[in-house]
């Protein structure tokens, strides 16, 4: 920059930026909104290429319908479970150091580290036909592979880690004042977790739990191997645009991805609107 | 903080509606029945818009009770698995009789499923190949799939069972002499193979997906299945196909899986079904959805749907599906090595 | 008694962090808990409050043991050190808290509030939110907070430490009337001496874990007991003379020894003044008084209404200065006084004589001595005849390696004890790993010399690679503060020292710690240094050693200074010490605890591998 520019852009508040800047932000604008938009402008093209009458048709057969249901269901339930027990593994992981804490903590994120398909294999290995739980599920009169519970393990499985991550790095920040203080006051352990510890984690918690949502909303890989596909029972939304693609149904397929891809985006908007509320 | 309480709440709430939704067994009563169906793909319109309400007012003329339907449609290899995993169907209906042996062999199925009529088959189809409107290229029998600079469909039989279907009627084509090489040589025929595999660019892990990728844009040809290419042509898709002189005949079987009908006490209705697939009412169904039928008499009526072909053989020609596998698509096999071959040649 | 502690003890892992405090605190009685960071006053603190479980000892408050009882019944209130209070709650919210889970009625917890309120200062912020308040006024409602419920007992840690100095002073007048009226018993730990006189009705002198004494501010200030207490409690003059025939002799200065504090025949004695005692005058002062001498104001700073100066004597004989701590090179007595502000300073002469002083308790040396129940007894001889001079006891460390062995080795060292005549030992057996156990012991007791003797090696099957010296030296040397006295052969009287120094920090404190020795020993000090072969001193050594030899004289002690050339330091000291036999060689050692492969730097190593003489190691001050 000559001494003029830098005198001017010193002396006024606005950022002047030269051509170069201004191609390179550019760029990466069009790069990120090719990647991003792109998938999503293909799925409204592609709901709405015969028209919003078959768009409303097909989102609204049973099979999509129930599909859905299935998919909202799993997902609020997979929430629910890794909301209740990722609290108290993250709540073990940072506030007790106990012995093999560190491999807890490296075991939490397996199912980063592990392929969804390869989650439901191990399912099957545990629940299937001769599985090693079978004889003991079997007694219970409950089926797991090829069934809900197995989907909702699976799903569970595969959101694991996000409550979890989230929250510690939060619950290390607080530290254990506020919670000592808690204590001296007379509050119980319970108390001082629901009164202080809760309400100062509330935001990490919040974003570990849309983002579980956002993920089990999208899961596929362990479901198609967990699930045995049977349209109207276990069938979730992702399945359902699988198999649709296959049928050559296009018009379904894009629907329920557009579908899809607003409640997950609801979801983030959700969270947003509450952390601007703090 | 009361937010925070609803909220727990309803997540409970979902958590708990799971819970009893999952542990509901199956329970068969007197007046309703569940039937648990596991299919291959292909056949998903025939059962889901003809053959299953069909079997319901039959069932229900017959008997009065209520069938309630639960359908998977997964490829048939994979169906296979999942049945011999646990999934618990009264009644298979796949793409090949290997599939059906597997879940026998796996004491699922005690009885001799082939000793029907139709030797345990409910749906016929044959090997084709697809060409572009028009056949731009010309394709007129199995010799021309060796035309160099030809780019050639076709599924992968490591993850598609049917996709053995193709190579087999290839292979076996070759070695009946209708390939344009010397009869009864097999390793002619395995050069043949080699050939017409060098054109092959795209291995899909499905006989449908090998045909959607076709409809695409992408291959000249594909080889595929009648029915296949008939439900696509029904879809509106422009292409057309080619029946080769001789090419190999495709037999569906279906068979009640004995172990999970007594389980759940629906063997009636399970054996009732597969019965009723072989009746006229089904056969017209199939043939409507571009299978060829096994009853004479359908097959006699919708002859002119379903030309007929040259040369038609089935599998036994080639020693049977346990041979064939073992021999052609085993470790040492010798479709395995054209590939190899193929593949270091690249 | 409302507060009783007693024997309270903590380690975390081998640290010891509370050692044995045993206090009784009165009720209403505010007691400050006063030292330096680390010194283990917080987790006294939490202990009292049941954040923490001590390892052994009790609590009682009121009478009731409360020692396994959970923080939540013991009825405290705690005020902590970085804020606590609830951030995502309203001050109404967090002062009612306490209240709140005790179910109290929302009519009443009203009232409470606002009284509290009121009392601190804060009236009509009820519904401000936690986070938006200023840091004074936050810790303001820690406090009420803690007071809501009426506690029995207040404990504060170092609650001002976070605030600004004009917000801190008006708080604690606020604490001590808050205190007073509510006649709540508080203990409030601090390291701010000032704090501790403004608030404390009784204060506790901590020094790493031990309560070092404990009583009045009035006390504590003008009439210690021990060096910590006297110099941690305020500024303050520490002369070291020798005591003889119930009279301190600092030089040409005789004070008589008072009652309470008695002191052997040729013990050391420490004398404390204050500033304030100090008397100065420009003529020369009457012949009664308490004469230290004639010097000049070197440093002078304003404090507002008056001027604290610093004035340089010619030093004392037969005398050495602890506090202020004189700097590296020079060998004044250095005192410290206050004038009025306007009083002219520059360049005057002034009459320098005691208007009060006090005497410390008789200062007492600890030594350890490592023994193994067998080989040679010159070590404990040696020890024998240190703790004579000294006046220092003795502790016998001896590990066995397994419990059932302990009482042969108790017997064999009580025998080798009394075949040195080393009668008044203490003898502490431990079971284990020796290096281990040893580093244990060094750790929980503070020692002021270390004497262990090289060790033969059959009697270790794990060695490391530099053992000749054996794993319990190397361990030794890593793991204490104190110098320790290698002993290989016998060697009395200890009359000559040869002190290694190289120039730069460490060597400093090689001088003093090697000079405290000679000087306890009456013993005479050469000063080395050792250059490369051909080549002249740099002028920083020259410098440094003229330094060392004018600390020395500082000391009371003379030295010469030696230079040699070889061609590594360690042959240039052994060579050095074989010439000049000398009794003792002191040398630098690494800081314990570092990581380096070489636990030891190589000249010592190779020093210690190298002669037989007693080698004195200096452990690098951290």
């Amino acid at each position: 920059m000559s001494k003029s520019e830098k005198a001017s852009s010193a002396a006024s508040p606005r950022v002047r930026r030269s051509r170069g800047e201004r191609v390179l932000i550019g760029a990466a604008v069009v790069y990120a909104a090719a990647l991003l938009l792109g998938p999503l402008i293909a799925a409204v093209w592609g709901s709405l290429s015969e028209g919003l009458a078959a768009f409303v048709r097909e989102i609204t057969t049973r099979d999509a319908i129930t599909a859905l249901r299935l998919t909202v269901i799993l997902a609020a339930a997979a929430t629910a479970i890794n909301t209740v027990f990722g609290l108290c593994i993250a709540w073990v992981l940072v506030r007790d150091k106990f012995q093999g804490r560190r491999i807890v903590n490296g075991l939490v994120d397996l199912p980063f580290a592990v392929s969804p398909v390869i989650a439901g294999l191990m399912l099957i290995l545990l629940f299937g036909r001769g599985g090693w739980l079978t004889s003991i599920t079997d007694s219970m009169g409950v089926k797991v592979v090829f069934a809900t519970p197995g989907m909702l393990l699976a799903t569970v499985f595969v959101t694991l880690p996000f409550v979890i991550r989230e929250v510690m790095p939060v619950l290390e920040q607080i530290g254990t004042a506020q919670e000592s203080a808690a204590y001296t006051l007379g509050a119980s352990s319970w108390q001082a977790f629901w009164h202080v510890t809760l309400p100062s984690i509330r935001w990490g918690l919040l974003y570990g739990v849309s983002l579980t949502f956002a993920r089990a909303l999208g899961e596929f890989g362990a479901l198609l191997v967990v699930s045995g596909g049977i349209s109207g029972l276990t069938e979730t939304s992702t399945l359902f645009i699988f198999r649709s693609l296959d049928d050559r149904n296009y018009v379904a397929a894009y629907a329920t991805a557009l579908v899809l891809a607003f409640l997950s985006f609801s979801v983030l908007i959700l969270m947003e609107f509450f952390k601007s509320r703090r | 903080m009361k937010t925070y309480l609803m909220n727990f709440g309803c997540w409970t709430l979902f958590f708990l509606v799971i819970c009893l939704q999952a542990c509901a067994r199956q329970e068969n009563k007197a007046n309703k029945v569940t039937l648990i169906l596991g299919s291959y793909t292909a056949p998903r319109e025939v059962y889901g818009k003809a053959i299953l309400p069909m079997f319901k007012d039959y069932w229900k003329k017959r008997t009065g009770q209520d069938v309630q339907f639960q359908t998977s449609y997964q490829g048939s290899g994979a169906q296979a698995r999942a049945v011999v995993g646990g999934f618990e169907a009264d009644v298979a209906a796949l793409a090949l009789a290997e599939d059906i042996d597997r879940i026998a062999e796996a004491g699922l199925i005690t009885h001799d499923w082939k000793a029907d009529s139709h030797g345990g088959m409910v749906s016929r189809s044959i090997v084709v190949i697809a060409v572009r409107r028009g056949n731009p290229k010309g394709i007129r029998d199995w010799p021309d799939l060796a035309l160099p600079g030809l780019n050639i469909l076709t599924p992968d039989p490591k993850t598609s069972g049917g996709a053995m279907w193709n190579i087999n009627a290839i292979y076996g084509a070759a070695l009946r002499g209708f390939a344009g090489v010397a009869g009864g040589d097999a390793a002619a025929a395995r050069g043949f193979l080699k050939s017409v595999f060098r054109n092959v660019s795209v291995m899909d892990k499905g006989a449908r997906e090998s045909l959607t990728t076709y409809e695409k844009g992408i291959g000249d040809v594909a080889i595929t299945y009648e029915n296949e290419v008939l439900i696509g042509r029904a879809a509106g898709q422009p292409y057309e196909y080619v029946i080769p002189r001789s090419t190999l005949l495709i037999e569906n079987p279906a068979a009640v899986v004995d172990k999970y009908a007594d389980k759940h006490g629906s063997r009636d209705v399970a054996e009732a079904f597969v019965d009723f697939l072989s009746h006229e009412e089904a056969q017209r169904a199939y043939a409507k959805y571009g299978l060829r039928p096994v009853n004479p008499e359908v097959a006699r009526e919708t002859e002119s749907q379903f030309p007929p072909v040259d040369d038609l053989w089935k599998i036994d020609f080639l020693g049977g599906w346990k041979k064939v596998i073992s021999e052609l698509y085993g470790p040492q096999g010798m479709f395995t090595q054209v590939q190899r071959e193929l593949q270091a040649s690249k | 008694m409302s507060i009783v502690l007693d024997r309270i003890t903590k380690r975390y892992g081998k640290q010891l962090v509370v050692d044995r405090i045993s206090l009784e605190i009165a009720e209403g009685e505010l007691f400050v808990l006063l030292g330096p960071s680390g010194s283990g006053k917080s987790t006294v603190l939490r202990i009292i409050a049941g954040l923490t479980l001590p390892d052994q000892g009790r609590v009682l408050l009121s009478g009731r043991d409360v020692t396994s009882l959970p923080p939540q019944r013991r009825g405290t209130g705690f005020v902590f050190q970085n804020y606590s209070i609830f951030r995502h709650m309203t001050v109404a919210q967090n002062i009612e808290f306490g209240l709140k889970i005790r179910k109290i009625r929302a009519a009443e917890r009203r009232q409470k509030r606002e009284s509290l309120l009121e009392m601190v200062g804060l009236a009509g912020l009820d519904n401000r939110l936690a986070s938006q308040l200023s840091g004074g006024q936050q810790q303001r409602v820690a406090l009420a907070r803690a007071l809501a419920y009426e506690p029995d007992v207040l404990l504060l840690d170092e609650p001002f430490g976070a605030l600004d100095a004009k917000i801190r002073s008006q708080l604690r007048r606020s604490l001590r009337e808050i205190q007073q009226k509510l006649h709540v018993t508080a203990i409030l730990v601090t390291h701010d001496q000032e704090e501790a006189f403004e608030l404390a009705d009784r204060i506790g002198a901590v020094d790493r874990g031990r309560l070092v004494e404990a009583g009045s501010c009035q006390a504590l200030y003008s009439q210690p007991r021990t060096l910590f207490t006297a110099t941690f409690l305020g500024a303050g003059m520490v002369l070291v003379g020798r005591a003889e025939q119930g009279r301190a002799h600092f030089g040409p200065l005789s004070l008589p020894i008072p009652d309470p504090v008695p002191h052997e025949d040729g013990s050391r004695v420490q004398l404390l003044f204050r500033p304030e005692q100090v008397v100065l005058s420009q003529t020369k002062p009457a012949e009664d008084t308490l004469l230290v001498g004639k010097g000049t104001i070197t440093e002078q700073s304003f404090r507002g209404g008056v001027q604290r100066v610093r004035l340089s004597l010619p030093r004392l004989p037969a005398t050495r200065q602890i506090a202020p701590p004189v700097p590296f090179g020079e060998d004044s007595l250095l005192v410290d006084t206050v004038l009025p502000a306007d009083h002219p300073t520059a360049g005057k002469e002034l009459w320098v004589s005691l208007g009060g002083w006090h005497i410390l308790e008789q200062p007492r040396s600890r030594l350890m001595v490592f023994d193994n129940g067998s080989g040679s007894i010159v070590h404990l001889q040696i020890a024998r005849w240190l703790a004579e001079r000294l006046s220092a006891s003795v502790t016998l460390l001896g590990v066995a390696a397994e419990p059932g062995r302990s009482d042969v080795l108790s017997k064999a060292v009580k025998r080798r004890q009394e075949e040195a005549k080393l009668l008044d030992a203490e003898l502490r057996v431990r079971s284990g790993d020796p290096a281990e156990q040893t580093a244990i012991e060094l750790a929980e007791t503070l020692y002021d010399l270390v004497i262990a003797t090289r060790v033969p090696r059959r009697f270790f099957f794990h060695e490391s690679r530099l053992d000749s010296l054996g794993a319990v030296l190397l361990k030794i040397l890593e793991h204490t503060s104190a110098p320790v006295l290698v002993v290989k052969e016998q060697r009395a009287p200890l009359s000559r020292v040869l002190i290694c120094t190289a120039a730069g920090e460490p060597g400093k404190n090689d001088v003093r710690v090697g000079g405290r020795l000679a000087r306890r020993l009456g013993a005479e000090v050469t000063l080395l240094h050792v250059t490369n072969k051909s080549q002249d001193p740099s002028p920083l050594a020259r410098t440094h050693l003229q330094q060392a030899i004018a600390t020395l004289r500082g000391a009371d002690m003379t030295g010469n200074m030696h230079f040699r050339q070889a061609a590594t330091p360690s042959e240039g000291i052994l060579a050095e010490a074989r010439e000049g036999d000398y009794d003792v060689i002191v040398v630098g050692g690494h800081a314990p605890r570092t990581r380096s492969a070489f636990r030891l730097n190589d000249v010592t190593r190779q020093v210690l591998a190298g002669t037989g003489r007693p080698v004195l190691v200096v452990p690098q001050e951290f």
